[in-house]
């Protein structure tokens, strides 16, 4: 559960990989469970950057990928061929991780994570030479969450905006805004750190 | 990549204790077919059953069975809307989502709105008459809507409540379209807080049956801290 999640240029190449992700998911539905497999396989490192991102927590991310590819096999159902299988999982992921949360809000944990934590995480290759990769993901701790969501599924995870959109449940235009915002912060808050050295 | 053995051994067992093929769900369209039916059958059946308001004839085709079937139309694109937002990653934008469900108050009070004037204006009175109104359209409602929290639940809402809220709008719109060719009275103010009213509690309804749905799917939920 420690290896590292996928890295932003391994995704890249990720709508190459859409019409694999959707035959295999054709597949699953009619009861091959060796389709899952190529599933998880394809999606786990990913997820597991989306869902650490989101939970900024190592270890509750790799729980929730368990919970997440769960939850997406009790609601294979819905998914719609020939729609594109990656906002399908990716919204049942952030789902997840929402349930956690207030799960966890209930329970009266209230735990706080300071606001440069960030685990280790893909950072967007625009900003990666801007400085360390620590000091990236720091800078991207600091972003609001509505805004680092956008960033890390377009420039991250190589989805397009409208995908983005289907996700959050936003439209196409406000995941671009949101996203070009986000960089746009990236970007000057990297530039600050760099004054700083 | 492929093959199971990379599959934790938890998940493994899940997926083993359930691995039969299942149908992918049809497009929210044809789901809301349902609903559909409901609706043509109460609209074929209500009227006649319960009696048509006496001033039908005033009104025209247009504005009575024209304006019926329109309304009716406009609360089934809000069940519609529903069912997509049933399917992760395929639901509509709050903004979006919004403004389908103020045109189906808007579809209520325009077909409110244009009778009234075909009938010469009647004065309204305040507090508005009919008040029995509220209870009979929204008791009409009920299987509309729970036909459709049913297709909601039986997706994967990951925004049930407002899954919910568009589905019970959808049914009172449905409804009232229904109700205008049996409700008597002609006066604006008592569409506006009877007839809205019943919508506006519709969707309120809808959107605490989301609230259940979603409670029913955190139940199963195993958090894993």
């Amino acid at each position: 559960m420690d290896e590292p999640p996928a890295k932003g240029p391994e995704v890249a190449t990720a709508s190459s990989r859409d019409e694999g992700l959707l035959e295999a998911m054709v597949a699953y539905q009619r009861g091959d469970t060796e389709a899952f497999g190529t599933l998880y396989a394809v999606l786990r490192g990913a997820l597991t950057g989306y869902l650490r991102v989101l939970a900024r927590d190592a270890a509750v991310a790799d729980d929730l990928l368990q919970e997440t590819f769960l939850q997406i096999h009790r609601a294979r159902h819905t998914f719609q061929p020939p729609r594109p299988v990656r906002p399908w999982v990716y919204a049942i992921a952030r789902n997840v991780f929402l349930m956690q949360r207030r799960a966890a809000y209930r329970r009266g944990r209230h735990e706080t994570i300071a606001d440069e934590t960030m685990p280790d995480v893909p950072v967007p290759p625009e900003v990666e030479s801007l400085g360390d990769r620590e000091s990236v993901r720091n800078a991207l701790a600091k972003l609001p969450e509505g805004r680092r969501e956008p960033l890390v599924l377009h420039h991250v995870l190589g989805m397009s905006f409208k995908e983005v959109g289907a996700v959050l449940g936003i439209s196409e235009g406000a995941a671009k805004v949101r996203a070009h915002r986000a960089l746009a912060e990236l970007r000057e808050a990297m530039g600050v750190a760099g004054d700083r050295v | 990549m492929s093959g199971r053995g990379s599959i934790p051994e938890a998940l493994r067992r899940a997926l083993d204790a359930d691995h039969r093929a299942v149908r992918p769900l049809r497009p929210a369209w044809v789901r809301a077919l349902w609903v559909t039916l409901w609706a043509a059958v109460a609209l074929a059946v209500l009227p006649l059953a319960i009696g048509m308001r006496a001033d039908i004839a005033s009104l025209g085709f247009a504005l009575s069975w024209g304006a019926a079937v329109l309304e009716c139309l406009a609360g089934l694109g809000l069940v519609v809307l529903a069912l997509r937002e049933a399917v992760p990653g395929s639901g509509v934008t709050r903004p979006a989502g919004s403004a389908a469900l103020a045109g189906g108050v808007v579809a209520v009070f325009l077909v409110a709105g244009l009778s009234w004037l075909q009938r010469g204006r009647p004065a309204g009175s305040f507090p508005p008459a009919g008040a029995h109104c509220f209870p009979m359209e929204s008791t009409l409602a009920l299987p509309a809507l729970a036909l459709t929290m049913l297709l909601v639940s039986r997706a994967y809402a990951v925004r049930a409540r407002w899954a919910g809220a568009l589905g019970g709008a959808g049914a009172g719109v449905v409804t009232d379209g229904i109700w205008h060719l049996i409700c008597p009275h002609a006066d604006l103010s008592h569409v506006l807080v009877w007839h809205g009213g019943a919508v506006l509690a519709l969707a309120a309804i809808g959107w605490l049956a989301g609230s259940t749905v979603e409670g029913i799917r955190r139940r199963r939920f195993r958090d894993p801290r």
